[in-house]
């Protein structure tokens, strides 16, 4: 067994949520406006689907493959040269991906916070610490999301000051260009909700096992719940224009202001959303590593943890040139993307599972 | 692993001793306001108005505390940012737009459109969103040069006069969002240096003050509202609170003035047979705040009576506001835009491109509904015999 540390169930709901939100609070929110219009507000609702699904999905490929990761089990579903081709692919899914969410947050940090720091500072910073709480197992990521994840959470209280602000008709009209504009907008969110895949990594390590499925649905909807609370306050305190700004939540936090007195919330949001980050970015390496260690048969992940942090910074360095490009790929690529890797494939492994569960039982 | 504890040691000496952006309070120059001005051969002149930390402490040091906590530099260039840039040049410390929540545009510029400028101040990260816009009456750069006897600097205390709502306020936020929303159109307010006209201490000792509104469309200054229909906008604004409202109660030389505590309005846009229908229900409550007739208060019918008369006045206030907007300015700062198509998203698809002719014909109807809560503390008429007023 490559990793040997267990995590409670409560725990994983700590270390998905911040994995899923982390980054969903800078990105989706602008191409939300731009999409959905005066109707995303609605698009986490119809976007959470597809997290209860692959939560649902995730969970039956654990009962019938426990303590086995999906490295493991697609070998045996769809046998072991197929099996280890999607293997390879998911790893190299997840190096890929690490980086493009390393890049995420070291260009809202850039482009924001300290603009005259290089951008790499934030990637290597950020990669190192990650890297640490990997190689020292599941159970310091657990440990750590749990500090990390309750202030991350409580900071997005701050955005109630803004009730006083707020204005209710921008929520109007209603399904003004019909559903389609919806759709577009829920399938952003489709590919943030379709991270809830890593629990694959993650499930058969919990204590209580009986307890899995129900804290990852319970994740995804908590989940659910912030993205719509986040989407309505952007909607209804600065409307569709929105979608002219990159990173509205942290213009509409930026304008709290409370007697002329409390100001400046972007501070407190901005070290927050460094933590949240720093989980997202753990779990992924850690999937990253996990599979890496699993497909080539190591008798330990920890060792390559640092050499794939550099391949990570190179994959976050090279992939994304600028802004508008990330926007362009989180508005086209990505959906198709991780959907068809993290939701669509492991549904047809599912499948394929469960026919040969049943033949085998009938012979 | 004492080699590699020294590494992590010697890592985080260098990870956590600082960064790039450390910028020490003594190395910032604090902008409290900044003042953008159109001047000769269309270049842009950005004026700012930068706090000097050590006159707070004026009791010690023992400098002249008239002095005035700010000074003033300017840069000027073909762009904003190139005069911002010039600006910098001037200012021995870095900018820092953190504490400047107030910008006024000249109104050269007004008149010539703030677009590029306004995309300047959105774009940049520095400036923020949610600071407050005005367009001065004349040279902008004017208005920083005041110095307020009771604030600190002038731009304090426009900001003050703001969120009192003297005016209307109005954020960047609110002119990007109302330039590229339905109506593209946005109402600024507009300020000018307050005559006083006791001795001042020194020159330019007044503060600035809202003397109307500047109404824009599509970025472009097209007309100004003087201040009592700057008041009929701030109605149908929903920003109504210190203005008091005077009648001449029929039969009557003189005023009775009320004080509105509560007021509320509600749109309730209608298209009737292709006929475009605004309705605004305006509810009222206020006090008497001064009786100047004979007329004792303390007396029902005649209460019923002036709730009337004020429903005439404030309707009056209110369409004469809306009638210069429709019909002289063609411009909707009011979002009736925005609340046809919310009501009737179809319809307003058609109207889209015209909204600027469509505007002025749509028929606006204004109800009011105006009640008075106290006659204030006395009922009839104070300082006054009692056998002569009437009953």
């Amino acid at each position: 067994m490559v990793e040997k540390g267990r995590i409670t169930a409560p725990q994983t709901e700590f270390i998905m949520i911040p994995t899923i939100i982390g980054t969903a609070i800078l990105s989706i929110p602008s191409i939300d406006a731009k999409f959905a219009g005066h109707d995303m507000w609605m698009t986490p609702i119809l976007g959470s689907l597809i997290g209860f699904l692959t939560v649902y999905i995730v969970w039956r490929l654990h009962e019938l493959y426990p303590m086995q990761t999906p490295i493991e089990y697609s070998e045996r579903i769809i046998g072991k040269a197929a099996g280890r081709v999607f293997g390879l692919l998911l790893t190299l899914f997840y190096i890929h991906n690490s980086g493009i969410i390393v890049r995420e947050y070291s260009s809202f940090i850039s482009t924001n916070v300290m603009t005259d720091t290089p951008i790499i500072i934030f990637s290597i910073t950020i990669l190192f610490v990650s890297a640490l709480a990997v190689r020292g197992g599941l159970e310091v990521i657990a440990r750590t999301a749990i500090i990390c994840t309750t202030l991350f959470m409580s900071s997005s209280v701050v955005l109630l000051l803004l009730i006083k602000d707020i204005k209710l008709g921008y929520l109007l009209p209603f399904l003004e260009n019909g559903l389609l504009p919806v759709m577009k907008g829920t399938l952003i969110h489709n590919s943030w909700f379709s991270e809830f895949f890593l629990l694959a990594f993650i499930f058969p390590y919990i204590n209580n096992q009986k307890n899995g499925l129900k804290s990852g649905l319970r994740a995804s909807l908590i989940v659910m719940f912030i993205l719509l609370y986040v989407n309505f306050f952007v909607l209804t305190a600065i409307g569709t224009s929105a979608a002219n700004l990159f990173y509205p939540v942290y213009a509409i936090i930026r304008s709290i202001t409370v007697y002329n007195f409390f100001e400046n919330f972007e501070v407190l949001i901005t070290a927050s959303w460094v933590l949240g980050n720093f989980v997202k970015i753990s779990v992924f390496l850690y999937a990253a590593s996990l599979s890496l260690a699993q497909l080539f048969r190591f008798s330990s992940y920890k060792i390559i943890v640092f050499p794939l942090s550099v391949l990570v910074f190179i994959f976050s360095y090279w992939d994304l040139p600028n802004l508008v490009v990330k926007v362009n790929y989180i508005s086209t690529i990505q959906p198709f993307y991780l959907l068809t890797i993290q939701t669509i494939i492991p549904l047809f492994l599912l499948g394929i599972a469960l026919i040969k569960r049943k033949r085998s039982e009938s012979t | 692993m004492i080699l590699r504890k020294s590494c992590i040691i010697l890592l985080s000496l260098l990870l956590l001793s600082g960064c790039w952006d450390s910028e020490e309070l003594q190395d910032l120059s604090i902008i409290t306001a900044a003042a953008i001005d159109l001047v000769e051969d269309d270049k842009i002149q950005i004026s700012v108005q930068i706090f000097i930390p050590r006159a707070i402490t004026t009791g010690q040091t023992g400098e002249d505390p008239s002095a005035g906590s700010t000074f003033i530099r300017e840069g000027t260039g073909d762009s904003l940012a190139e005069a911002v840039s010039k600006l910098q040049s001037n200012v021995p410390r870095v900018l820092f737009w953190g504490q400047c929540k107030i910008f006024i545009m000249g109104n050269e510029l007004a008149k010539k459109g703030i677009q590029k400028e306004v995309d300047y101040l959105l774009r940049h990260p520095a400036p923020r969103g949610f600071s407050y816009i005005y367009v001065s009456e004349e040279k902008a750069r004017e208005i920083l040069m005041l110095v307020p006897p009771l604030e600190r600097y002038s731009g304090e205390a426009l900001r003050k006069l703001s969120t009192h709502e003297s005016g209307i306020d109005t954020t960047l936020i609110d002119v990007d969002t109302h330039l590229m929303g339905e109506s593209q159109a946005v109402a600024l307010p507009l300020v000018k240096p307050l005559f006083s006209p006791e001795k001042a201490r020194q020159e330019n000792e007044t503060i600035p003050t809202i003397t109307g509104t500047a109404i824009f469309k599509k970025n472009k200054m097209v007309g100004q509202l003087n201040m009592e229909q700057t008041r009929g906008l701030m109605w149908l604004l929903r920003k109504i609170k210190r203005s008091t409202l005077s009648i001449k109660p029929e039969g009557y030389n003189e005023e009775i003035i009320m004080m509105p505590t509560i007021g509320k309005i509600k749109f309730k846009p209608l298209i009737e047979k292709g006929r475009w229908i605004m309705n605004v229900d305006l509810d009222i409550r206020g006090d008497i705040v001064q009786n100047e007739t004979k007329m004792n208060l303390f007396n029902e019918q005649v209460i019923e009576r002036l709730q009337n008369e004020f429903e005439a006045v404030l309707k009056e206030r209110v369409s004469q506001t809306i009638k210069k907007l429709q019909h002289e300015f063609h411009s909707d700062p009011i979002d009736f835009g925005r609340r046809f198509h919310q009501k009737y998203p179809e319809e307003w698809k058609k109207v889209k491109n015209q909204w600027d002719e469509k505007f002025s014909e749509v028929d606006v109807k204004i109800h009011v509904d105006a009640t008075i809560r106290t006659p204030g503390d006395i009922g009839p008429p104070a300082a006054f015999p009692n056998d002569e007023v009437v009953k």
